[in-house]
C-alpha cells in the first residue's frame, strides 16, 4: 500500500489558528489549551492514517471541540470533588473591567453547562453556535444528516436553558439589565 | 366557552433564549485576544510531536513486518526442509526399487547390481573341498573348473520347454517393487541346458563319502520377491543365512523334517539371523507364506561331492573323488531324478551327461 504523505506544516498553518481559537475559547487555562491543541493534531494523525479525510478543517474542529469538552468535564468533575477555586484564566490576572468580568462570568457559566451536555449535542452546539459552522458543515464534521444537526442543536439549547436556569444565571442577567 | 390555548411551537422563542444567546456570544468572544495568533513554540512542538508519532508508527510497522517476514521465512525454511527430505527419500527409494531394472539408464546403486543373466539360474554356492575354510565360494553363473573336478558334465532338457508361468501380482503391494515375476522352477537355456539341477555322487558299494563342512554359511537372499538362489546345496554342519533385500515383509518358513526348522518374519531389509547348522541329509523347501510363489529348494549332503548346474546346464563336482565306481544322481524339482554310474580312475572320470524331457514333468 502506498502511503500518502500528509503536509502537516501546511495543515497547521492553515487550520491551526482556528483550532487554537476553539480550544482557547473552551479552555481558559493556557496549559490545558496547549495540551488539547497537540492532542487534537495527534488524534488527527491517527484519523488520517485510518481513512482519507475530505475536509481537514471540519475534522480538526470536531476533534478539537470534542477534546476540549472532555477536558471541561474533567475539570468540573475534579472541581466538584475538591471544591477548588477556578483556575487562572487565559487572560492576564490583573483586575478586569466590570463588563469584561461579567462576560467572563457568563462564558464560564456556559462552559460549565456545556460540560454537562451529551457529546454530540455539545459538539453540534459548539460547531454551529461558537465556530459559526452552517448546519451542512456541522453535519459533515459530525458525520450525521443535516436534519439531525438541527435536532441536536435544539436539544442542546433546551438542555442549556434548563441548566442555566438551575444555576440562576438568568437572574444575574436580569439584574445586570436593570443596572444598565 | 374558553378558546383552546395554542400548542407551544418549538421554534417559538423560549424563556431564557436571550440569556443563552448572550452567554453564547460571551463564550464566542472569550479568549479572542489571546487566541488571535498561534504561538510559534506551540506550532513547533506540535509538529515535533506529529513527526515523533509518525516515526513511531513507522517503527512499529517495520517491526511488525520484520516479525512477519521472520515467521514466513521460518515456515518457508521448514517447508523446504521437509520437501527436500521427501524428495531425497523418494529418489533413494526409487533408485532402490529400480536397481534391478535393466530399462533404467542411470541409477543410484545402493548395492552392486546383480549379475546379468538371461535366466535366473541359481549359482552354485558352496565351498570346493580344496578351498574349504577360506570362505570363498564359486562365482555365480560360472561353472567350476572342470580340470579341478573328478566328474563334470552337462544336464540337457530334450524338446521344447514349457512356457514359463507369470505370477499374478494383481492387488499385491510388492507389484510396485517388481513389475512382473516369472516362474523359475524350470529354466532351460537356448542350447537346451537345464539349470538348477543338483548333481551329487555316492559310492556304488554304499561306503560313505566324507569331507569337512564349510565354515562360511550359505546365503539365501530374498530379492524381488524371489529366493536367490532358487536351489541351494549345503553340507551337514553348515549353516544357512537368510537375508532380505526387499523393503517389504517376508516370512521365511522351513519345511524340513530331519533338520532344525525355522519360521520367522523379516519386515524390511535385514541381514537375517544365524540359523542352526544342518544336522541330517535331507531335501526340503523354504517358503514365504506371504508370497506363495516364493520357494527355495535346499539339498543337504554329508559329503562335499555335489554341484548345481549353471544356466547352461553344466556342472562340475569339485574336489578329487577317490578312484572307484560312483553313482551320480541328478535331481530337479519338477523333473525328478536320474542316475548314472561313473568310474573314477586317477582322479578323473569321463564326462557324464543327463537328459530330461517333458515326460517326467511334474505339474503342480
Amino acid at each position: 500500500m502506498v502511503r500518502r504523505m500528509v503536509d502537516w506544516d501546511g495543515i497547521i498553518d492553515r487550520e491551526g489558528p482556528a483550532v487554537w481559537r476553539t480550544v482557547c475559547r473552551l479552555l481558559t487555562h493556557r496549559a490545558d489549551a496547549e495540551e488539547c491543541f497537540q492532542e487534537t493534531f495527534l488524534a488527527a494523525l491517527q484519523l488520517w492514517n485510518r481513512q482519507p479525510v475530505r475536509s481537514p478543517r471540519a475534522a480538526l474542529q470536531r476533534l478539537a471541540t470534542a477534546r476540549a469538552i472532555d477536558r471541561l468535564r474533567q475539570r468540573y468533575r475534579a472541581r466538584g470533588r475538591q471544591g477548588d477555586e477556578p483556575p487562572a484564566l487565559l487572560a492576564d490576572p490583573s483586575p478586569r473591567p466590570p463588563d469584561r468580568a461579567a462576560a467572563a462570568e457568563l462564558a464560564e457559566d456556559l462552559r460549565a453547562a456545556l460540560a454537562l451536555l451529551p457529546d454530540k449535542q455539545a459538539d453540534a452546539f459548539c460547531l454551529h453556535c461558537l465556530d459559526g459552522y452552517s448546519y451542512r458543515e456541522a453535519a459533515d464534521a459530525l458525520g450525521v444528516p443535516v436534519n439531525e444537526v438541527g435536532v441536536l442543536i435544539h436539544r442542546a439549547r433546551a438542555r442549556l436553558r434548563d441548566l442555566l436556569a438551575a444555576r440562576a444565571p438568568i437572574e444575574r442577567h436580569a439584574t445586570r439589565e436593570v443596572t444598565r | 366557552m374558553n378558546p383552546t390555548p395554542p400548542e407551544p411551537n418549538q421554534n417559538d422563542p423560549q424563556p431564557g433564549d436571550g440569556a443563552l444567546d448572550e452567554m453564547t456570544a460571551a463564550l464566542r468572544d472569550a479568549g479572542a485576544d489571546q487566541a488571535r495568533t498561534l504561538p510559534p513554540e506551540l506550532r513547533r512542538a506540535t509538529l515535533q510531536a506529529l513527526w515523533a508519532a509518525d516515526a513511531g508508527r513507522y517503527e512499529r510497522r517495520y517491526a511488525r513486518n520484520a516479525r512477519l517476514f521472520r515467521r514466513l521465512g521460518a515456515v518457508a525454511a521448514a517447508v523446504l526442509i521437509v520437501a527436500a527430505g521427501w524428495l531425497a527419500s523418494q529418489v533413494v527409494y526409487q533408485a532402490w526399487i529400480r536397481q534391478d531394472d535393466p530399462k533404467v539408464r542411470w541409477k543410484y546403486a545402493l548395492r552392486p547390481p546383480p549379475p546379468a543373466a538371461t535366466t535366473r539360474a541359481a549359482p552354485v554356492e558352496r565351498e570346493a573341498p580344496h578351498s574349504q575354510g577360506t570362505g570363498s565360494t564359486t562365482a555365480p553363473g560360472a561353472p567350476t573348473d572342470p580340470l579341478a573336478a573328478s566328474v563334470a558334465g552337462r544336464v540337457v532338457f530334450l524338446g521344447s520347454p514349457p512356457k514359463r508361468d507369470v505370477v499374478n501380482l494383481k492387488g499385491r503391494d510388492c507389484a510396485a517393487i517388481h513389475p512382473s515375476i516369472t516362474d523359475d522352477s524350470l529354466l532351460v537355456s537356448d542350447g537346451g541346458g537345464l539349470a538348477n539341477v543338483v548333481v551329487s555322487a555316492s559310492r556304488v558299494d554304499g561306503q560313505p563319502l566324507s569331507g569337512p563342512s564349510p565354515t562360511a554359511p550359505a546365503v539365501l537372499d530374498q530379492r524381488g520377491c524371489q529366493f536367490i538362489p532358487h536351489v541351494l546345496a549345503v553340507m551337514v554342519g553348515q549353516t544357512i543365512t537368510v537375508t532380505n533385500s526387499d523393503p517389504i515383509l517376508h516370512n521365511v518358513r522351513s519345511l524340513s523334517v530331519d533338520n532344525p526348522g525355522f519360521n520367522f518374519g523379516q519386515p524390511a531389509v535385514a541381514p537375517g539371523p544365524r540359523l542352526p547348522a544342518m544336522q541330517a541329509v535331507e531335501r526340503f523347501t523354504i517358503k514365504c507364506d506371504l508370497h506363495p510363489w516364493m520357494a527355495a529348494h535346499v539339498s543337504v549332503f554329508d559329503h562335499p561331492y555335489f554341484a548345481i548346474t549353471d544356466p547352461r546346464g553344466a556342472f562340475a563336482i569339485p574336489g578329487k573323488l577317490p578312484d572307484g565306481q560312483y553313482v551320480l544322481t541328478a535331481w530337479h524339482e519338477k523333473l525328478g531324478q536320474k542316475q548314472a554310474t561313473v568310474t573314477v580312475k586317477d582322479g578323473q572320470a569321463a564326462a557324464t551327461d543327463f537328459t530330461f524331457d517333458a515326460s517326467t514333468l511334474r505339474e503342480e
